[in-house]
């Protein structure tokens, strides 16, 4: 992702690089969002099979809580590229690449949610493992 | 640190706008770990998948697509 010059203009090449106070708030707001998706995965491990009788009551929820999952966290990825491109922070190339790793991501979003519907339980753990896959691309774009 | 009102302005519209859908995405986390049943969790997985739909669109279409 590259940094915009600031209003002093163009930065001087080798010159240490000084964020704007606009590019620290960005990196701090994509930062956070990056944390949600972190929690996306927490929480997918979560629902895992239950160890006592009690927890086999929501044995049924499970789809449910992994579909909901894989959908949020497209969803904080989704948010974090918006919120960079809103910033001015991509780069022609860098929206380019977006376009397309969002393309992908929702695609394997698209399969998650037919496997779900299919309620084929093989199909739907690999097709959220994928999605899960492709969020993370989609979000490396503005991690780090 | 460089920074005027204009960035400043903006980059208050950015955190109000991304606070509150990051509040969404937060309160559906929640849901997930939540004592929600069946049917509350299908109609908030219906919910989500809409809104997935409309953010790919939008950012798709902001992204020049």
């Amino acid at each position: 992702m590259a940094r915009p010059p600031n209003s002093q203009g163009a930065r001087e090449p080798g010159s240490r690089v000084h964020l704007t106070f606009k590019e620290i708030i960005m990196k701090k707001i994509i930062l956070a969002l990056a944390g949600a998706l972190a929690l996306a995965g927490c929480n997918l491990a979560a629902v895992q099979i239950p160890t006592s009788p009690a927890a086999v009551a929501d044995r049924t929820t499970l789809d449910e809580r992994a579909g909901l999952s894989v959908e949020l966290a497209y969803q904080a990825a989704n948010l974090a590229i918006r919120t960079a491109n809103r910033a001015g922070l991509l780069t022609p190339a860098a929206k380019a690449k977006a376009r397309t790793l969002d393309d992908t991501a929702f695609a394997a979003v698209g399969k998650a949610r037919a496997a779900y519907d299919a309620g084929n339980a093989s199909s739907f753990k690999e097709a959220d493992a994928a999605a899960r896959s492709a969020v993370a691309d989609l979000l490396s774009l503005v991690k780090g | 640190m460089n920074f005027n009102l204009d960035t400043i302005l903006k980059a208050i519209e950015l955190v109000g706008e991304t606070s509150a859908a990051a509040k969404q995405i937060f309160e559906g986390f929640i849901a997930v770990t939540g004592g929600e049943t069946q049917e509350e969790l299908k109609a908030r997985y219906a919910e989500a998948r809409a809104k997935s739909d409309v953010d790919h669109a939008t950012l798709q279409d902001e992204l020049g697509g």
